[in-house]
């Protein structure tokens, strides 16, 4: 009975908590190690591997993260490639788009290890799928460089700047402006004439 | 006082729904007059909104609401009687206060001509009454009449000090009366004193414990000042001697008053509030006290006996939270229910226990469920009795005589369908009495009631809620309709329609049967746009007429919007929701009834009738399992007067299921009208009807 139990329970903890660990318990542990106490005034930013590049996004934009639930996203009919579908966040529906696909950086590939970003831009919440979460970082304004002459794998109309972080460059990540309403509308257009056609 | 612990928008959203409240009483008091508790109604609320705007710091609305109060007073008292401009009045005026009131967030200042408009119908309506019947009245008419010429001979200042008895108020005395009185006889500077204000859970409303002292400069002698006390005398404890301000020993309780007018006169008006002229704000300020904290103390108090229901206002967003974490239970209830099933082949014993308790969780799930559901519905009377107003005021305009019925107005419905029923049942309305209603002359004409009637009517059919807007006037004139129909182009002249079919032809986009644009209706969006809200809501409509007998317009509205009935079919690995409402039959054709047309359009015969076929899959570009018709399963679909046949590979289940907008969080998808979270936690999507039609 026991052993049906612990397989039951673990089952359904498996169900009820999606595996979702919280940005704050990122943040924790990452702190933990660098025992830093320094007051900072920049921005917070997670960073995180998107193909080759590493990737930074606000940290205020961000929900929370969660695994790829695998075989429960649903696929939006008439959609292009990079929204991978819907999925069912503790009872919202939320969109899923796959940042590799849309700039073409690696593959996409999605399993149990694969990471969505939940963001939120004007009060909607957006998953982004990335390959790996790397550190949250503090920045100081000053850091952040303009990317005008930057050749990343990413349209630098998304970028808001790089910066140096331990030797190695994060390009900033403009969701508001990935996540804008035009750019929503531009979706639901292509998706219009994907369905007429 | 700050203003940041000033409750405006608590006053604000208070008010608006005592001005509903108060107009539906004043529409009532139309059909009752002289009904006292409608008076009393009208009364206790335009002296909450009096109590409140003097907390928030409008003392022109305090101002306005209370020569309000003064006329619903009179009324009360039957000085003024219950009659069309009374009635007129009363509704320019909660008019008015709404005007003030809807400023109130934004700062805005109000349409001054209107209101000093119905000042001066209020004031007319409350001097006819002063000049009847009561004599004391007409003596203090006279008093202050009498002696205005000589006001300004010479002026003399008074101290006046009001000590009412404290259950004055409770006997039905009202001290502002003397107040104001007093401030008729010269320059007043009053201050009011709190006295002995007991502690905040033993005030009483009804009771007065405040006193007030005053500096009155006047022409008038002492004794004509006490003339106008006279009927305030018994019981009370009134005084008027000569202002004289100089320290007295003695006298340190005097002293004190006269040291605190002084400094109120002096201009210091930070916590003594003060006019020079008149009291009107200083009313305010107390009945505002008055009104305000009692009100609470009494809700507290009455509860006890459990005469009057405890309620709190929630915010619907939060509802909404809270609907939502119960699906989410509800879909983990079912992931439960899996899980069991799964125990039973591993341990029957202990699946049994298991069992025993998810089965007692579901349905406490369901009732959860029922109960949050039951908590957003609210009665369609909301809306029905807000178009009272609408039929009265049009009633009055036009000359026609129109009588408003409403029936079933305790049918409930999700607060989501009756906030937008209010555009779609006043166009109706307005179309009846503008179109339908004929004049009173032809009425008597065609030997019916001059009046004319327009039913209102909410009813339950079958898990839906039926609207109706019935008149009884001179119903459609179908020919009139077949030829504008042949005149736009809607209908062709060899095509033979019958009268229910014609009827239909006013739904269409650009229909109007009347030339000219009246102010009431007519304005080029008709019935149509009336159709399209209805169906936003999940609803249908549809027209019944009878010639000279009148017109009904009668809507099927689903009880909520949060949730529809299903029909959940299978392409390929996708699932995806149908509403009930457009499935007009399953069927399974056999190869010989679809028929190939040129440019890949196939149709369907069906019973002799031929149909176009929608493969979904190919439609929506996905997978699927069978792609010959005879395998799959068509749904015959119905969306306004087309028919289609839509192909899937199998129906999967029926059921209700909660409605969840894409564009929430994402775009509304394009054949899509919304999505919903099914058993196993996935989401699937539900079909735009009219995106499968085009």
């Amino acid at each position: 009975v026991n052993e049906v139990a612990t397989e039951i329970m673990s089952e359904s903890k498996e169900t009820t908590w999606t595996q979702h660990m919280s940005v704050t318990d990122v943040a924790d542990e990452i702190d933990e190690f660098e025992l830093d106490f320094t007051v900072r005034s920049g921005p917070q930013v997670i960073t995180f591997m998107l193909g080759e590049e590493k990737y930074g996004v606000d940290i205020l934009r961000v929900r929370e993260l969660i695994t790829y639930p695998v075989g429960a996203v649903t696929p939006i009919p008439g959609m292009p490639a990079f929204i991978v579908g819907v999925l069912n966040l503790r009872g919202v529906v939320i969109a899923v788009m796959d940042l590799r696909v849309r700039f073409r950086l690696s593959d996409a590939v999605y399993n149990r290890s694969t990471v969505i970003i939940i963001v939120e831009v004007e009060g909607k919440q957006v998953g982004l799928i990335i390959d790996s979460v790397s550190d949250v970082v503090h920045l100081e304004e000053e850091q952040v460089q303009s990317v005008e002459h930057l050749t990343a794998g990413i349209d630098s109309a998304y970028i808001s700047g790089v910066v140096n972080v331990k030797e190695s460059m994060v390009i900033l990540l403009d969701v508001d402006h990935l996540l804008s309403a035009q750019e929503l509308e531009a979706l639901k257009e292509t998706a219009a004439d994907e369905n007429s056609s | 006082m700050t203003t940041d612990n000033i409750p405006v928008a608590e006053f604000v959203e208070e008010s608006i729904e005592l001005l509903q409240q108060m107009e539906e009483a004043v529409l009532e008091l139309d059909s009752r007059p002289g009904d006292r508790a409608l008076v009393d109604q009208l009364f206790r609320g335009m002296h909450t909104i009096k109590g409140g705007a003097a907390v928030v710091m409008r003392p022109d609305l305090a101002d306005y609401a209370h020569r309000l109060e003064s006329l619903l007073d009179q009324v009360r008292g039957g000085q003024v009687s219950a009659g069309k401009t009374l009635i007129s009045t009363l509704l320019e005026a909660i008019d008015c206060v709404g005007l003030f009131i809807s400023g109130i967030p934004g700062g805005l200042a109000v349409d001054q001509t209107r209101v000093d408009a119905s000042i001066q119908n209020v004031s007319a309506l409350v001097e006819s009454a002063t000049h009847s019947p009561l004599e004391v009245q007409e003596a203090g008419e006279s008093v202050s009449s009498a002696l205005t010429p000589i006001a300004s001979k010479k002026s003399q200042a008074y101290l006046v000090t009001l000590k009412f008895n404290p259950q004055m108020p409770e006997q039905g005395g009202d001290p502002l009366l003397l107040l104001k009185e007093l401030a008729e006889l010269g320059d007043c500077i009053t201050v009011v004193h709190p006295g002995k204000l007991p502690d905040i859970a033993e005030f009483d409303a009804s009771r007065l414990y405040v006193w007030w002292s005053i500096k009155l400069t006047t022409s008038l002698s002492q004794s004509q000042i006490e003339q106008t006390l006279l009927f305030f005398r018994e019981g009370n404890e009134l005084s008027v001697v000569p202002f004289d301000f100089t320290p007295k020993e003695t006298d340190t309780v005097e002293r004190a008053h006269q040291a605190q007018i002084a400094q109120a006169a002096a201009g210091t008006e930070d916590d003594v509030r003060s006019t020079p002229s008149g009291t009107s704000e200083l009313t305010a300020s107390v009945t505002g006290f008055k009104t305000m904290e009692p009100a609470r103390i009494a809700s507290g108090r009455e509860s006890g006996d459990g005469t009057v229901g405890k309620s709190i206002r929630v915010s619907i967003d939060r509802l909404e939270r809270l609907q939502n974490l119960i699906g989410e239970t509800v879909i983990n209830q079912s992931r439960l229910i899996q899980l069991c099933e799964e125990a039973e082949r591993l341990d029957p014993t202990f699946a049994g226990a298991l069992n025993e308790f998810v089965e007692e969780n579901s349905r406490s799930v369901r009732d959860l469920q029922d109960e949050i559901q039951a908590v957003r519905m609210v009665q369609v009377d909301t809306v029905f009795s807000r178009l009272r107003r609408v039929v009265r005021d049009y009633s009055v305009e036009s000359n026609k005589e129109i009588r408003l019925r409403i029936e079933g107005g305790e049918t409930e419905l999700d607060k989501t369908v009756t906030d937008q029923l209010h555009g779609p049942l006043l166009h109706l309305i307005r179309n009846a009495m503008d179109h339908g209603i004929e004049s009173s002359e032809e009425r008597r004409q065609a030997a019916k009631d001059t009046a004319g009637t327009i039913w209102l009517r909410a009813f339950h059919r079958g898990g839906h809620v039926m609207v109706e807007v019935q008149d009884d006037g001179k119903g459609m004139d179908v020919q009139r309709i077949r030829q504008k129909g042949l005149d736009r182009g809607l209908i062709e002249e060899s095509e033979e329609l019958s009268d229910q079919q014609l009827l239909q032809l006013v739904f269409r986009p650009g229909f109007t049967t009347t030339d000219e644009v009246t102010d009431v209706s007519g304005r080029g969006v008709g019935m149509d746009s009336v159709k399209r809200d209805i169906e936003a809501l999940l609803g249908t409509i549809d027209i019944l007429s009878e010639p000279g007998r009148g017109t009904t317009l009668r809507m099927r509205l689903p009880l909520t919007l949060a949730i529809i009935d299903g029909m959940i079919v299978r392409v390929g690995s996708l699932t995806f929701i149908v509403p009930l409402l457009a499935v007009v039959e399953a069927i399974r054709p056999k190869a010989d009834d679809i028929q190939k047309m040129k440019r890949d359009n196939e149709l369907v015969e069906i019973r002799g009738e031929f149909l176009p076929l929608v493969r979904l899959h190919r439609k929506l570009n996905i997978d699927c399992e069978f792609s010959d018709p005879a395998d799959a399963v068509l749904l015959v679909l119905q969306h306004v007067d087309s028919k289609q046949c839509l192909m899937v590979d199998e129906i999967v289940d029926q059921r209700p299921v909660v409605i969840k907008n894409l564009d929430d969080n994402f775009v509304q998808v394009p054949g899509m009208t919304g999505a919903s979270i099914m058993g196993d936690g996935k989401v699937s999507f539900i079909l735009d009807v009219a995106a499968i039609a085009a």
